[in-house]
């Protein structure tokens, strides 16, 4: 120490020269350092789950949506609709953005007479005016699952537009191109931003408001306290400018190797300057109890670093040590922090050592006042001989506390939340949070889920595996709107032919896909040539656990329900056994369905068992026979083929048309007729006439009108189920009746179709030898925030761990080692245990979770907190080990260092108290978190602390015995000289 | 005189006309002399193969036959792939549309204003497919001429339903076809370049036989390649009616 002493005042003038310079490149450095918001480059690139997610986003056009809301009394007004067109149309011109979807430019299909529309809900150029149209267009929008609660709110006032914004960009600056638009279109309705990439911008203008408003306070704060400590100038500016010049460099740094500021690393000037400024004081305090001897200026500051060198680096690499520990977190933002918070926590310590002395020796020296030393706080001094009586009267009590203090934390830790979700980073009453809210509210959250299917997507069973997928995320709570290619095709059926479901043939899976290939709307579900599909949800923000308990159910489903491979039977060519085996598996697995449509549908008293039996018990179409009303519905669907336009076999004449129902109606009541007898029929009761200038026209007639037939038949059945099972319902809410019923038919269509998609493994093996059936592979990958958050939560759990047994197991080597004690070491540490313990204690209490910042509490309070301890022990050490009692030692050591303890304690959470006026949550709890340690943990090291030193009579501080066996000694030296005295 | 007739001896008398007096012709007749190009056959028949190219560059490739007869009737049959093969469309005048899907064996009708969305993948409109009507939707101004083109600049009327801002087409003086069309969106951007080459004369009518459509936007591209064209068949009415848009 006094070599280092000697080379500083030795180099003092370059190694200023040096700090100058250094501070000036890196002050222009610190002004070129950029925010980074971006919650997906906290995440470590080459974690697969992050890359899946990105690979994703990047091939389905940006996987992170930026939403815009607009809220008035009734959305569906001229002037509200032109400025969502208007917003749209310039939202899609920024090059940045894949695909907005809005009221005005959402895919739409829609049934018309005798037909289908395929196209946009409201066509750019032609926005409804009339009220009439505008209400019009308000039922039908509010109507469709499509639309109400995704981009329309169910009460018609809110209305989002959402925005994907391709991956890659610089969130933050999309979101304020956004912003500007939304701002240069004016219009009555209230403005709402949410989704990441506003999150990110407002996050980025709170660092930095935070920033600029917090830094001078904590400086301030610091600057009032040092003034008070030394009531000088130079005891204000010297550690105030050490720390800061520290906080230059290491920001500077960070800039220099290409690093941007997170929310956690926008942390570390606040905290250097509230544990930073401790090595200045010291150095500072120390020179001046020196400088009130006699003997040259130079020599006095070499003293002064002898003599203080020493425990500032041993409490500067403990410090260190806890935030280095944070290397084994998985987040590299938390990783970026641990590595800059200790780089500055060592520049601060360095430049105090070197650049407050070689600045002092330049400074005239100190006038000798009278008698400077005021005799100050002398109620501390009392209050530390309280507590050093309450110490030594009451040990046992004080380690019992402790102990109570581990048997709390063990029932308080289980119950500590974890939050990991963006929204919690802004305060409740933000325009942010605001913004979230509402979406959640009515439109189920803004999180996009994703699941990835590969597979030959165009295959029916593949469509059918995602479509019944979908019915059951609509039952995992929380989760929304799900959508992907294989909904399209179910609604595109149902507008068509009345079915919502998956066509059971490749050819009708290709002939509905045709309509909406090359929508807008298939590049973010469909990819690679279709053989990948992307199901995507929506999740509301509501809170970590609701979200994992959907990753994991979705991930439970996938691994159990979701089929590896699928056999796909032409049932006719079957023979019966097999052919019963596989309709019996087709039942319960439309059984199954149906069981998830009521849940989402809120219908009650459907139980899967019972929906299985009265499926089962119905038998098959084929051999139902129709009632009257049934038939009588066959015959009017026969009768109007005749009459239409695409009739193979146009009939005008009414009694023809009336002559030939009567004589096909006996074939049809009971079985499906052949093409050959309908042909017969046809033949029979058509005159020649009708049919002489197209003789073909026959044959084309009869399979036409046994496919009518067919389909009515089948009709018949299905809609005699949904009867059945509605009855059966004991509850079914008013708005949904229709929409459950439009579920559930088509879950039972699947019954009547000619094929049947079983998983290969339900099907006995000897009936399975006997088959040549097709099979479909299909596999499924979840991706999204929602697997993220659950990566970080269960991150945030391991790094706590991880990182609280890194800084022990160093801290505990460091103490044995300057104790020269194992016993030494694990004392030492216990009362950074306890404070820790404590500290999940309070956060249990005030409900405050576990997120990516209050994380970092645990391993910074061990870092600074046994500073505390290692002052303590060497002065208790130090005073025992002369002549003194242990009772005389602790009341010294309490009046001292123990005084210093405390008054160090409160200026350092002074400073991390001022995080609180901040405007991040997580920074606020942070700064209030470690505030709470610090006092604890002082408290700790003057109470728990000597208590265990006294009730373990530990050696490593000295001998609690020595006073016993001096004695003994002394009663052996009589017991000898007696024995000589014969 | 026979319609097939009348309009040979007109696109005869238009290509007299443009060699004679290049240069001097109006915006308006330049257009009309287009459509009449265009339109000269009384009925075409024709197979092609159409390739759709994404922004991958992954090519899919379908067949089709288009018949055609008149400026409004038009049957248009998917061949391949085969699963959507006798996938069958029927345009009629006043935008009536029909689908014929034959996995379900059903006609459909289609909404009429879906003409500005793209035609089942490709990068043509429904009304790009036309391309039949450009004097009764849009204004020509002539832009340039030069040696061998006029370069028309077509703003659609108001009253049209076009979905462009407006149209940049070249028409190539020696065939009076256009060999380049831009097409503009409503913010007044490029959106899609169509290049007509190959022009071949089939039954004595001037036939592009290679079409490209690019999505300049999307990056997406359509390729149709003419393989048969017959001309002037006489195909009865009656082929354009549901009824025989089922018959495949």
């Amino acid at each position: 120490m006094t070599k280092l002493a000697h080379w500083i005042i030795r180099y003092r003038l370059p190694l200023l020269i040096v700090a100058v310079l250094l501070t000036i490149f890196f002050t222009d450095q610190l002004t070129k350092l950029r925010i980074d918001s971006d919650i997906l480059n906290y995440l470590p690139q080459n974690d697969p789950v992050v890359r899946l997610f990105r690979e994703v986003g990047d091939k389905y056009g940006g996987s992170s949506l930026a939403v815009v809301a607009l809220e008035t009394e009734d959305v569906f007004n001229a002037s509200t609709l032109a400025r969502i067109n208007s917003l749209t149309t310039r939202f899609q011109d920024l090059p940045e953005i894949s695909q907005v979807t809005s009221l005005t430019d959402v895919l739409d299909i829609r049934r018309i007479p005798e037909g289908i529309e395929v196209g946009k809900l409201i066509s750019p150029g032609s926005i409804p005016q009339t009220p009439r149209k505008l209400a019009a267009l308000r039922e039908y929008a509010l109507s469709k699952e499509m639309y109400r609660g995704n981009i329309v709110a169910a009460d018609g006032r809110t209305v989002l537009l959402i925005a994907r914004v391709r991956d890659g960009v610089d969130k933050t600056e999309v979101a304020t191109k956004m912003r500007e638009i939304v701002e240069s279109v004016p219009g009555e309705e209230t403005v709402y931003y949410g989704g990441i990439p506003f999150q990110m911008l407002f996050l980025t203008d709170i660092i930095i408001r935070d920033l600029a408003r917090l830094i001078p306070l904590v400086a301030l704060l610091l600057a009032v306290v040092l003034y008070f400590s030394f009531h000088r100038l130079r005891g204000v500016l010297l550690p105030l400018g050490a720390v800061l010049i520290s906080t230059i460099w290491t920001l500077g740094l960070m800039r220099w190797i290409g690093l941007e500021l997170t929310i956690v690393t926008a942390s570390i000037p606040v905290l250097l300057l509230a544990i930073g400024s401790a090595y200045g004081i010291h150095l500072l305090s120390t020179y001046m109890e020196i400088e009130r001897s006699d003997g040259d200026k130079l020599d006095r500051i070499r003293q002064s670093i002898a003599a203080i060198g020493i425990p500032i680096i041993l409490t500067g690499v403990t410090t260190m040590v806890g935030f280095l520990a944070f290397l084994f977190s998985y987040l590299t933002m938390t990783r970026e922090f641990g590595v800059f918070a200790s780089l500055g926590v060592f520049l601060a310590m360095a430049l105090s050592m070197v650049l407050i002395p070689a600045v002092l020796s330049y400074l005239p020296p100190r006038k000798p006042q009278a008698d400077a030393k005021v005799q100050r706080s002398d109620w501390v001094t009392r209050t530390m001989d309280v507590i050093a009586d309450l110490v030594l009267a009451h040990e046992k009590l004080i380690v019992f506390g402790g102990v109570l203090i581990v048997a709390a934390s063990l029932v308080a830790i289980p119950q500590l939340k974890r939050e990991v979700n963006m929204k919690d980073y802004f305060k409740p009453d933000s325009e942010i949070r605001r913004a979230e809210e509402m979406m959640e509210a009515s439109f189920g959250g803004a999180i996009p889920i994703e699941i990835l299917v590969n597979g030959d997507i165009k295959d029916p069973l593949v469509l059918k595996e995602m479509f019944r997928f979908q019915k059951y995320l609509r039952t995992i709570p929380g989760l929304t709107h799900p959508q992907s290619v294989a909904n399209l095709i179910a609604e595109l059926n149902e507008q068509m032919f009345g079915r919502r479901t998956i066509p059971d043939t490749r050819e009708g899976v290709a002939n509905l896909w045709f309509f909406i290939e090359g929508n807008e709307v298939m590049e973010q579900l469909v990819a690679d040539n279709d053989t990948q599909a992307v199901i995507q949800a929506k999740i509301g923000t509501v809170n970590t656990a609701t979200v994992i308990a959907a990753v994991d159910s979705i991930d439970h489903y996938l691994a159990t329900a979701a089929p590896p491979q699928l056999l796909w039977l032409e049932l006719d060519t079957l023979p019966t056994p097999v052919r019963a085996e596989v309709e019996r598996q087709r039942t319960a697995d439309v059984a199954r369905v149906i069981v998830f449509d009521a849940e989402h549908h809120g219908v009650e008293g459907l139980d899967a068992d019972e929906v299985l039996h009265v499926l089962r018990a119905a038998g098959s179409a084929s051999d139902q026979r129709l009632t009257t009303q049934q038939a009588e519905t066959v015959s009017r669907a026969v009768a109007d083929y005749f009459g239409s336009d695409a009739a193979d076999l146009p009939i005008d004449s009414d009694s023809v048309v009336d002559d030939v129902v009567a004589g096909l109606e006996p074939l049809f009541a009971d079985s499906l007729p052949g093409e050959i007898i309908i042909g017969t029929v046809l033949r029979h009761r058509i005159p020649r006439s009708v049919y002489a200038d197209d003789p073909e026209a026959i044959e084309y007639a009869a399979p036409a009108l046994r496919g009518i037939v067919r389909e009515c038949r089948r009709t018949a059945f299905v809609d005699g189920l949904t009867d059945s099972l509605i009855r059966m319902a004991s509850h079914i809410p008013g708005a949904t009746v229709q929409a459950f019923r439009t579920d559930i038919q088509g879950d039972m269509w699947t019954l009547v179709e000619d094929h049947a998609g079983v998983a290969s493994e339900s099907i006995s093996s000897a009936a399975l030898s006997r088959l040549a059936a097709d099979d479909s592979m299909a596999t499924t990958q979840q991706t999204g925030m929602p697997i993220i958050f659950k990566r970080l939560d269960r991150s945030v759990l391991r790094s706590q761990a991880m990182s609280l047994i890194a800084a022990f197991a160093v801290l505990f080597i460091l103490l044995a080692v300057r104790f020269r004690s194992f016993i030494g070491g694990l004392i030492s540490l216990t009362p950074v245990a306890a404070t820790i313990l404590c500290n999940f204690i309070v956060m249990v209490v005030l409900g405050i979770p576990l997120d990516v910042v209050t994380v970092l509490i645990g391993s910074v309070a061990v870092g600074i907190g046994v500073d505390y301890t290692i002052h303590f022990l060497a002065r208790f050490q130090k005073e025992f080990r002369g002549e003194k009692s242990e009772r005389d030692a602790l009341r010294v050591t309490l009046e001292t260092t123990g005084k210093a303890i405390i008054i160090n304690a409160s200026a350092v959470a002074l400073g991390f108290l001022v995080l609180v006026l901040g405007d991040i949550v997580p920074m606020q709890r942070f700064g209030f978190l470690i505030a709470v340690t610090m006092v604890i943990s002082a408290l700790g090291a003057i109470t728990l602390l000597p208590a265990l030193v006294l009730l373990t009579r530990a050696r490593f501080v000295g001998e609690f015995d020595r006073v016993a066996r001096r004695l003994n000694h002394r009663l052996d030296n009589l017991r000898t000289s007696t024995r000589r005295r014969p | 005189m026979s319609v097939r007739s009348q309009s040979v001896v007109l696109a005869v008398l238009v290509l007299v006309a443009v060699t004679q007096t290049a240069g001097a012709m109006a915006p308006m007749d330049i257009l009309q002399a287009v459509e009449d190009t265009l339109n000269a056959p009384a009925d075409r028949e024709v197979h092609l193969s159409m390739t759709l190219v994404d922004d991958q560059g992954d090519m899919r490739t379908r067949e089709l036959s288009i018949l055609q007869k008149g400026e409004d009737k038009r049957l248009i049959r998917f061949l391949s792939p085969a699963d959507v093969r006798g996938v069958g469309f029927l345009v009629l005048e006043d935008d009536l549309m029909y689908i014929y899907m034959p996995a379900f064996g059903k006609v459909r009708r289609i909404a009429s204003h879906v003409k500005n969305e793209n035609f089942m993948g490709t990068d043509f409109t429904y009304d790009d497919m036309a391309q039949t009507d450009y004097v009764k939707n849009y204004t020509p101004t002539l832009k340039e001429e030069t040696a061998g083109r006029y370069v028309l600049e077509l703003v659609p009327n108001e009253k049209s339903e076009i979905d462009y801002s407006r149209l940049v087409m070249w028409v190539d003086k020696a065939t009076m076809l256009p060999d380049r069309i831009e097409f503009y969106d409503r913010p007044g951007l490029l959106l899609k370049v169509m290049t007509q080459t190959d022009v071949r004369r089939i039954d004595g009518y001037l036939t592009p036989h290679h079409i490209e459509m690019e999505d300049v936007q999307d990056k997406h591209k359509t390729i149709m390649d003419l393989e048969d064209v017959v001309h002037d068949q006489s195909i009865p009415d009656q082929q354009f009616t549901q009824r025989y848009l089922k018959r495949f």
